[in-house]
């Protein structure tokens, strides 16, 4: 269920979804887009499967706007919608929850769903060492201009980590995107729904992730151009305790 | 601060072969165990605290008997100690802490000068405190917080905020209280924070002050308690 607290018109807008993997990778470049784009709040997402949190604004501490699991905003100027998820989703559920999503979006006249995910960088293969770490999938009706345009930007397309060279994909019924989370299910629904959904995919190991949330927006801003980030971006004030409190000075 | 040793350091942590006698170091034995303790004298209202101030050390002992005068001790602080494998030993120090209220609204606490420096983590998380979130709804219904609001970075979690979000979805008012404490049982100190929170809006006094706590055995919860 959606709460719905500004009545606006968020048809034809694309939808960027953080999936929860690995480093939470996609939720700290939303953590970014959100705090230099400064989108309107209009809302959040209840869903039964979603672990609810509440807690204070994450972006800026004067605000009575509660964070929540799945918080909502709306760039008019750029028709774009950003999904904010802070509460895992309950195990085993990640596919009604992600159903239940896409057809919110769908509801919603979505133009096209981004979903960002990040991958485990173990997988990689030889090729995949140096260059570009972002990958993508693209649906087959996103056209051959969109998979130009993708090149243009060094970034490639994802192979399954499962897949030997001389396998197609074809041989397997579904994606698998290791540490991805949920991406891959809202990647193949999306789309078999009808609704064209991008996947956007990094590879990343797990610690201090900042710098690669940090690759991650500025290549969604450098595709869909959301923010001018005039010389860096601005971290939320909720990144300043990433790594909780400093050691107590009575240890030294 | 310049010191003998030409360097900038808490004169405890200087390596020292000195007189034992000295007066700077904490020369507190290691097989003491200390404990403090809040005790409200009188009903007071946590949420009308507007600005609470230490005081510790000479100097500020000095500022707090000019100030002392404007106001009314409103809590105290008493510190006891034991012998650490002798349960039965329990002392009360004979200078407990203070906490006072100016007639302007502020809270002064004077922390005594037998609150050593290796105790001084004991005695700040002696004293349990609550926090809380409310909704928008809440907020233009009047209503008003009891508490001062959660922190950045800290989150509620569970039933407590799945209710919550709930009642936002409803627009009904919510608001969440959450009580920090280092204990995982409900004693009295967290209690008496839990009555003078309920009190002030609900007609529950009556009820919560019959509670009795003498036997602590009988109530054993762990986690924190959300109201």
């Amino acid at each position: 269920m959606f709460s719905n607290e500004k009545s606006v018109d968020i048809s034809e807008s694309t939808f960027i979804i953080p999936s929860i993997s690995v480093g939470n990778v996609p939720q700290l470049a939303v953590d970014l887009l959100v705090n230099n784009a400064k989108p309107e709040y209009i809302g959040f997402i209840f869903h039964e499967h979603l672990i609810p949190i509440i807690g204070p604004n994450a972006y800026d501490e004067s605000s009575s706007i509660i964070s929540s699991s799945c918080e909502v905003y709306f760039l008019a100027s750029k028709k774009i919608v950003f999904l904010q998820i802070r509460g895992s989703i309950v195990p085993g559920r990640e596919e009604e929850f992600g159903k239940d999503l896409i057809n919110w979006a769908v509801e919603n006249k979505a133009k096209r769903i981004v979903t960002l995910s990040s991958i485990l960088a173990d997988v990689r293969k030889d090729k995949d060492l140096d260059g570009c770490q972002i990958r993508y999938l693209l649906p087959s009706i996103a056209g051959k201009d969109l998979v130009k345009v993708f090149q243009s930007f060094d970034w490639k397309e994802y192979e399954d980590p499962r897949l030997p060279d001389d396998k197609s994909e074809g041989d397997y019924d579904r994606i698998y995107v290791p540490g991805g989370g949920f991406g891959q299910i809202i990647y193949t629904i999306g789309n078999e729904i009808g609704c064209s959904t991008v996947f956007l995919m990094m590879f990343v190991y797990e610690g201090d992730n900042r710098d690669e949330a940090i690759t991650m927006a500025d290549s969604l801003n450098h595709w869909i151009d959301i923010v001018d980030v005039k010389a860096s971006w601005i971290p939320p004030i909720s990144w300043s305790s990433l790594y909780g409190n400093p050691p107590p000075l009575d240890i030294y | 601060m310049a010191s003998f040793f030409g360097e900038v350091l808490e004169s405890s942590s200087r390596a020292y072969d000195g007189n034992c006698e000295d007066i700077s170091r904490p020369n507190d034995p290691i097989d003491t165990i200390r404990s403090y303790e809040l005790s409200w004298r009188v009903d007071d209202d946590p949420a009308e605290k507007a600005l609470f101030i230490m005081l510790d050390g000479k100097c500020a002992i000095g500022l707090s008997d000019s100030l002392r005068c404007h106001g009314s001790i409103v809590a105290e602080i008493s510190e006891s100690k034991r012998k650490k494998d002798d349960d039965a030993s329990w002392k009360t120090s004979a200078s407990p802490s203070f906490i006072y209220k100016l007639s302007n609204g502020v809270y002064v606490c004077e922390v005594s000068p037998s609150v050593k420096l290796v105790n001084a983590n004991y005695f700040s998380e002696s004293v349990p405190f609550v926090r809380g979130l409310c909704n928008s709804t809440f907020s233009s219904n009047g209503g008003k917080m009891l508490t001062p609001l959660i922190g950045n970075c800290n989150i509620v979690t569970g039933v407590p905020a799945s209710v919550f979000l709930w009642c936002s979805l409803m627009k009904i008012s919510a608001s969440v209280y959450v009580c920090y404490t280092p204990k995982e049982e409900v004693d009295s100190i967290l209690w008496q924070m839990i009555v003078n929170l309920l009190s002030t809006s609900w007609p529950v006094k009556d009820f919560l002050s019959k509670v009795n706590f003498k036997e602590k055995e009988t109530v054993n919860r762990t986690g924190n308690l959300y109201l």
